[in-house]
């Protein structure tokens, strides 16, 4: 039972991540006046 | 490297060696962390800021008004995640305690006020948006092309919500529409002056006065 739960919660933070990192990388930048270096994977 | 990088980091890592993911998925769960809590410390520093200067509701549409456009339109960036945030939030809180200033004249003013900023806005963002980074670089000329198209429209709404409030409150049916109004101007004055040479200027040196002087807001990595 806890396991699951675990796997759940990490299922869900993953999904919120990748999310945010497409949306991210989908602009010309977020929110603030910083911009990290882009991940290799979403580059293209 | 700073704390927010370092918990993303470790986030990113925890999460891959559950999963058993690559290299590659980490880097984009590692930035996915980072956006996210930069975005919620940066906005939590503002809360704490506005709400001490009794300005929430002003610094808030300010600072979501010009990241709507920002996420469109670009514009220059601090060299590391801590004076970003400085800079961000002193900018935001300043303008929205200069709105209680500006409100006090005449309409008239506001009008050519309004007027003044939004030609700004629509200058600017028509000629130097979408503006990229060394860290983020935009060489598609399609994307180029649809970045700025959606900067333009995203100020489109803007200028039609300004309008509808601007009415409601001179016919004395919504009056603090005049105060979101002004911050709505504030937000997109100050997201197109990022987009400026001057702007770039002003906020690049800023920058580097954080780094040298006091090393705020951490290394450049």
């Amino acid at each position: 039972m806890k396991r699951r739960l675990t796997m759940s919660a990490v299922a869900f933070a993953t999904m919120i991540l990748t999310l945010v990192a497409t949306t991210t990388s989908a602009s010309a930048c977020w929110f603030g006046l910083y911009q990290p270096k882009e991940p290799k994977m979403l580059r293209k | 490297m700073n704390n927010i990088e370092k918990i993303s980091n470790s986030i990113a890592a925890k999460i891959s060696s559950i999963l058993n993911y690559d290299k590659d998925y980490e880097e984009v769960l590692a930035y996915g962390a980072f956006s996210m809590l930069q975005t919620i410390f940066t906005i939590l520093l503002i809360l704490l800021f506005s709400i001490f200067f009794k300005v929430p509701v002003e610094a808030f549409i300010i600072s979501f008004t010009a990241s709507i456009l920002r996420k469109y339109s670009g514009g220059v960036h601090a060299s590391t995640s801590g004076r970003c945030t400085i800079l961000g939030v002193t900018a935001f809180v300043s303008m929205a305690v200069l709105i209680k200033q500006l409100i006090n004249f005449s309409l008239l003013i506001n009008f050519y006020f309004i007027i003044g900023c939004f030609g700004f806005a629509y200058f600017t963002v028509f000629k130097n948006a979408p503006k990229d980074t060394p860290n983020k670089l935009i060489t598609n000329v399609e994307v180029r092309k649809s970045l700025r198209k959606k900067s333009l429209w995203v100020l489109h709404i803007f200028l039609l919500i300004t309008v509808l409030l601007l009415f409601l409150s001179t016919r004395g049916i919504y009056l603090y529409g005049l105060i979101i109004v002004f911050s709505i101007l504030c937000g997109i004055s100050w997201q197109a002056f990022t987009l400026t040479y001057i702007g770039n200027l002003i906020i690049s040196n800023l920058d580097k006065l954080l780094g040298r002087i006091y090393n705020i807001g951490g290394e450049i990595q």
